[in-house]
């Protein structure tokens, strides 16, 4: 029974390291990849980490699988459903994470310092403004399409 | 891209997922308690 337990554990640590490593990959590559250096690198990356990885999944769990989702989500009570202290305990978590990995990726990868000679902060990634439209609005809606389909085939995350 | 680089790239990227992955268990534990 011990032994069975201590299996499991094992397997579940296994898994939650491959889900980090996951995470550490695209980090690298975003940092590696990033115009940005310094606080504005760290802060930006975090707070879009950390809103992606942590905030939009738990909306997605609090209308998906809780009672709330007959008001505010697929219109029916879900057959699974998530305690709310897990959800909730999930921002704590993931503040966790965000806050190690991203000013750990920017040390590692060499960007955690600004460059003096740098020159200003540049916000925009050199597309117009017809393109952004296009672009976020094509990524609402596929994201949109693929939420829908979920909720309407009893599926979720 | 030299096998140099890409070694240091997975070393550095494995790095920050057992900083991540500690992170991640040491914060579950502090919401247990």
């Amino acid at each position: 029974m011990a032994e069975a337990d201590a299996e499991a554990d094992g397997g579940t640590v296994g898994f939650l390291f491959i889900i980090c490593a996951v995470d550490a990959l695209i980090l690298s590559l975003v940092v590696t990849h990033s115009r940005w250096r310094g606080w504005p690198l760290i802060l930006g990356l975090a707070f879009a980490f950390y809103g992606v990885q942590t905030v939009v999944g738990q909306i997605e769990a609090v209308i998906s699988l809780t009672p709330l989702g007959e008001r505010w989500g697929a219109g029916s009570v879900p057959a699974l459903t998530m305690p709310i202290d897990f959800i909730l305990s999930q921002f704590y978590v993931g503040a966790g994470m965000a806050l190690t990995g991203v000013p750990l990726a920017a040390r590692l990868f060499g960007k955690a310092k600004r460059d003096p000679e740098g020159g200003a902060l540049r916000l925009n990634p050199g597309i117009q403004g017809s393109q952004w439209l296009w672009k976020v609005g094509a990524i609402v809606l596929l994201y949109g399409q693929t939420r829908c389909r979920r909720d309407l085939s009893g599926h979720d995350v | 891209m030299s096998v140099k680089h890409i070694v240091g790239f997975a070393l550095k990227t494995v790095t920050i997922a057992i900083v991540m992955s500690v992170a991640m268990m040491w914060s579950a534990l502090q919401w247990c308690r």
